[in-house]
């Protein structure tokens, strides 16, 4: 009947009419941008990935996850923005004389969120859970023979081998410490039982997108956590990170370098420090299955054949400086006479090659691995004007480890980032970087030695030798230190973590 | 018509199979390792291989295609492989965030392209030829790209609007409808093709003899159109309104990507890329569900308004 | 000399050209006609002679641009909304397609209702009163309840014709009512329009292709030709002895079931055509389009 369309049709209507309507009114007064609302020691800050999971054998120790756990995770040792150490839950330690035992006093009177305290017995059940978990980490702790606690507040681990890089680790996802009671728990995934400076807000938490870390006032270190509330939002796509970091609803965000010009315009502070080196590894020095690069002058022609500052300025609009050395400004090691040491000079390249013997140059298979694909067509391009004939490789994106760690390519892009320990440890025959297993005497004497320095002199002196061996002997063909860039708002200071994407979650501030 | 919603629902059980089953072969064919994705790069061969076994991804696709078939049946959506969440709450969190901005934006849609597609058909000159050159124009423009105009205009430049992120109606309306209405507007503007099939239609209708037999007798062009026009001119445009929500289910994906939104898309896509198998087929199963459901809803709308295509 | 029920005095309908500067095309040309209560008048021409818009001017559906439209003694040449929904009652409409001229979505019982809910009856009153519209064009009662498309073409006819009587008004405008539907059906329903004005004394617009038609309902024949009126009379003596050349062809167009006489029609059409040409060309008009 006529009559009750007339009704349906009218609901519908002012239905649409009501929509509009409150559209409207709220339009006008939503002027904030947002900010405030969690009140002035509230730090927000957007990161590009969600964190899957708080089980401590999950947490790894690169790129930006440790924003994200370091909040509700003590570790033994806690890192500094330079990456020296500092007591975290270890206030004290030490190996001894042979390096096969390293002793930690622990802090007393802490606990975890659960109640549970933190004693000599924890640090075994942490360590003993993580070496039998498949995680990533239990490498890192697998020269841990046995973890002997010594008393409440002291423990022994006794050392299969030497690993200079231990220390550093128990700084990081490796040093984590829970609760023994949540170990090996599924909850502990969702919920991490921690004693860190915050615990989580599960409640007000959306996983995947919002996590929300309340301060913790029993903390240890309570002091030199200024912020009330961190709030973590993930913003998978570069330009929602920036819109985020643009209009002020996250006081700070790692961007990229195509970005920074923006971000810059739009008035927020860009700090940026070396992440890491990138260029071409040569990892077939014995010429397994490229005989050429078996001779020290192929592979220093190959670093000669790339113009470094062009692809610097190109790529990563300048964020970084060109050098021929994997270590990184102002870390131990870093040598200043080795960023040049291979500078752009093509003619000097195909004298190099001809002095090897190949005058007419040689053909090279690259994999265009599509993480890197930015970087293959450089390659190419570079090499050729030498006279390597580069053929490129199609990787599909499942393959890609295989296509790395594989033993399947002898060359191709990386980027490699870490402290300097961390560029001698990839050197090791142990390291899945060292993909044919290249070994060398006289290097393996300097590492052994740049091992044992313990002081900060000593290691930068013994680094510095090895560095100056790798760079003659053009074990890679780095073009430069790229900068990670994390922009801030006015309302907030930040000390950048050299040779990581992100700053420590410590480094924050307000802004006076 | 409960027999015609059973058979609907019934078909829309076995559409729900089909696309899990698909779903999975593509997820296992594809070869992707999981184990190492969930380990990383660092892992031994060792490693990847127990925690393969743990999840039980060293046996044949279709058994663990049956084991999750088996559990879902009753009602046991598994966890994710990588945050151990299960993910009926996973869903529980992120289907209503979709669903809240994907149904205002075709509810919006469908009153916007309704009214000016009617205006189009009745006052035809400037006005019709203004609304044919606008959707040609709109339609041209990608929804991503309309977005980040959007953010740039009314969130940066104006202040109007968040730029990103997403406010639960229940923790505050008023912030709810400034969170969504930017991505709202974006799937909106690219769904305003439906006012050309209301402008179509409704020309149509109104070319009919009864429609003259109704003018003959004096009713006023709006008692034509609203008792005796739309009704008729219905169908075709909800069946472009159900295709717009399917449309913008999938295009969500990329809003929610420009707008920092934690819906579904996010979530799917996240879950494709890392081969979590118990998220992607949760995923995939309720979204089917979803769309069905809106596309049953739209058909039983569509026989209330007009008995021409009501079913016996 | 009584009032005639409806007049149409030298009407012009000029539609405006469609487009920049397109000429404005003229429809209808000082076109007259009287229609008495209880007479039907048959309008005969061919497609596109303006005899539809004759009577789409008349329900005030073409732009009446000269001339006068008289609906007992009262001018509605440019009646406006208010003014057609009180002739509304006097005056119906009954159109060609029966496919078309129902509303789809509506069952029979609402169709019939509406023209009796805008008039303002009771509900009560207008269901009894459907009930006797069926009966009157000869449909069951139960077809009040269901849809249009249950109804083959010359049931929905009768279905627009219930219509088109349910206020009982004084003229019912047919434009073409029969042409789309088979030949037995249109015997059919022509019969029903005759049994009705008997019944109810209501004057029909008949218009019509088809002179067959037209002499089996019509009182009166006005023949259409190209906007104009050319010839004017008794239905018997229009159909039989047409005096206008046109008129003629018309007449000859019409089928006849008989091979030999069909043959001699057809030479003598032809012969027609020729001299109706020749008229055109002395007369400066255009050649015959036929």
């Amino acid at each position: 009947m006529p009559m009750t369309n007339k009704r349906r049709l009218s609901v519908l209507a002012a239905a649409a009419v009501a929509v509009l309507a409150l559209s409207a009114c709220t339009g006008q007064d939503g002027s904030s941008g947002g900010g405030d609302d969690q009140g002035p020691r509230t730090l927000k800050l957007g990161v590009s990935s969600e964190l899957l999971s708080y089980d401590p054998v999950d947490l790894n120790g690169g790129g930006e996850g440790n924003l994200l756990w370091m909040p509700v995770y003590d570790r033994l040792l806690t890192i500094t923005p330079d990456n020296g150490l500092e007591p975290g839950l270890a206030t004290e330690w030490a190996f001894d004389d042979s390096f096969s035992v390293l002793t930690l006093e622990l802090r007393d009177g802490v606990t975890f969120s659960d109640g549970a305290p933190f004693t000599a017995e924890t640090v075994k059940a942490n360590i003993e859970n993580l070496k039998a978990s498949s995680s990533t980490e239990a490498g890192i702790v697998a020269p841990i023979e046995e973890v002997v606690p010594v008393d409440e507040n002291t423990v022994e681990f006794h050392l299969a081998s030497y690993d200079p890089t231990l220390l550093y680790q128990l700084g990081l996802a490796a040093g984590v410490m829970a609760s023994p009671e949540a170990l090996g728990t599924e909850e502990i995934k969702l919920n991490p039982v921690g004693s860190g400076p915050y615990t989580l807000d599960d409640q007000g938490s959306v996983r995947g997108s919002e996590l929300i870390y309340v301060k913790n006032d029993e903390h240890w270190n309570s002091d030199a956590y200024p912020y009330e509330t961190l709030v973590f939002k993930t913003y998978q796509d570069i330009t929602a990170r920036l819109n985020a970091a643009k209009s002020g609803e996250v006081d700070g965000a790692p961007i990229t370098s195509a970005a920074a010009a923006e971000a810059e315009a739009a008035g927020l502070t860009i700090t940026n420090t070396p992440a890491g080196w990138l260029g071409l590894g040569l990892f077939d020095r014995a010429g397994q299955i490229a005989p050429e690069l078996a001779d020290v002058r192929v592979r220093q022609a190959i670093n000669y054949a790339f113009d470094k500052q062009a692809i610097l300025e190109n790529v990563e609009q300048g964020y970084g400086y060109a050098t021929s050395q994997t270590f990184a400004e102002g870390q131990p090691g870093y040598d200043p006479e080795l960023d040049n040491r291979y500078e752009y000079d093509p003619e000097k390249a195909r004298e190099l090659l001809a002095e090897a013997g190949y005058p007419d140059g040689f053909d090279l298979t690259i994999p265009d691995l599509p993480h890197m694909a930015a970087y293959t067509p450089i390659i190419a391009d570079q090499l050729k004007d030498v006279g390597i004939n580069v053929t490129i490789k199609p990787v599909a994106p499942t393959d890609t480890l295989a296509e790395m760690f594989g033993g399947q390519n002898a060359a191709f892009a990386m980027e490699f980032g870490g402290t300097s320990i961390g560029q001698i440890t990839a050197l090791s025959t142990q390291s899945v970087w060292n993909i044919f297993k290249s070994t060398d005497e006289e290097l393996s004497q300097l590492v052994s030695v740049a091992y044992k320095a313990t002081e900060e002199d000593e290691q930068d002196k013994t680094y510095r030798e090895v560095n100056r061996w790798v760079v003659d002997n053009a074990w890679f063909a780095p073009w430069y230190m790229k900068d990670s860039i994390f922009v801030t708002s006015s309302e907030v200071t930040v000390e950048p973590w050299v040779t990581n994407v992100t700053p420590l979650i410590s480094s924050f501030a307000p802004a006076k | 018509m409960v027999a015609f919603i059973c058979r609907r629902l019934l078909s829309g059980v076995a559409l729900v199979f089909v696309v899990s089953a698909l779903t999975a072969f593509l997820i296992f064919a594809g070869g992707m390792d999981i184990a190492r994705n969930i380990l990383g790069t660092n892992a031994t061969e060792e490693q990847v291989a127990q925690r393969a076994a743990e999840l039980g991804l060293d046996r044949p696709a279709w058994q663990q295609y049956a084991d999750w078939l088996g559990a879902a049946l009753t009602g046991d959506l598994g966890r994710s492989y990588f945050s151990s969440e299960p993910v009926l709450q996973a869903l529980s969190t992120r289907l209503p965030v979709t669903l809240s901005v994907v149904l205002t934006a075709v509810l919006v849609t469908a009153v916007l392209s309704a009214a000016l597609g009617v205006l189009a058909a009745v006052r035809r000159g400037w006005v019709d030829r203004f609304v044919q050159l606008a959707n040609v124009v709109v339609g041209a423009i990608p929804n991503f790209w309309l977005a980040l105009v959007l953010v740039s205009v009314f969130a940066l430049n104006l202040r109007l609007f968040p730029a990103t992120g997403y406010v639960p109606f229940l923790e505050s309306p008023a912030g709810w409808l400034l969170s969504i209405t930017l991505p709202v507007a974006s799937l909106v503007i690219g769904g305003l093709g439906a006012a050309m099939i209301v402008r179509s239609s409704v020309i149509d209708v109104l070319r009919l003899d009864f429609v003259r037999t109704l003018r003959s007798r004096g009713l006023s062009q709006r008692e034509v159109l609203t008792k005796h026009v739309m009704r008729n001119a219905a169908p075709p445009f909800l069946t472009v309104m159900s295709l717009a929500f399917i449309g913008m289910f999938g295009g969500a994906v990329v809003i929610e990507k420009v707008f920092a939104i934690p819906g579904v898309g996010t979530l799917a896509n996240n879950a494709a890329q890392r081969g979590d198998v118990p998220l992607v087929l949760g995923v995939v199963s309720v979204t089917v569900a979803v769309v069905v459901v809106v596309n049953l809803v739209i058909d039983i709308l569509n026989g209330w308004l007009n008995p021409k295509v009501r079913v016996q | 000399m009584t009032q005639p029920l409806l007049g149409v005095e030298r009407l012009g309908v000029t539609y405006p050209g469609r487009g920049f500067r397109r000429p404005a095309s003229a429809v209808l040309k000082e076109v007259s006609i009287e229609i008495a209560h209880g007479e039907t008048l048959g309008l005969v021409g061919e497609s596109g002679s303006g005899k539809t818009t004759l009577g789409r001017a008349i329900l005030g559906l073409a732009p009446v641009t000269s001339g006068r439209i008289i609906f007992d003694g009262e001018d509605i040449s440019h009646a406006g909304r208010s003014e057609r929904r009180r002739l509304a009652k006097d005056l119906q409409v009954v159109f060609q397609d029966p496919y078309t001229s129902l509303n789809p979505a509506m069952t029979i019982e609402s169709i019939l209702a509406e023209p009796l809910q805008a008039a303002g009856a009771p509900t009560q009153e207008a269901r009894a009163r459907i009930r006797e519209l069926l009966d009157q064009v000869g449909l069951p009662a139960d077809a009040a309840r269901r849809l249009p498309r249950e109804f083959s073409g010359g049931q929905r006819q009768r279905v627009a014709i219930a219509r088109a009587l349910a206020l009982s008004p004084r003229l019912i405008v047919c434009d073409e009512p029969v042409s789309a539907l088979d030949l037995s059906t249109q015997a059919r329903v022509l019969d029903l329009f005759i049994e009705i004005q008997e019944r109810t004394g209501v004057a029909y617009l008949f218009v019509s292709h088809d002179l067959a038609v037209i002499r089996h309902i019509s009182h009166r024949v006005a023949v259409m030709y190209r906007g104009e009126i050319v010839e004017q009379g008794d239905a018997e003596l229009v159909t039989s002895e047409p005096e206008h050349p046109y008129t003629q062809r018309l007449l000859l167009a019409a089928p006849v079931a008989h091979p030999v006489r069909q043959e001699k029609r057809r030479a003598e059409r032809f012969r027609l055509r020729e001299l109706h040409r020749e008229q055109n060309l002395q007369s400066g008009a255009l050649p015959a389009r036929v």
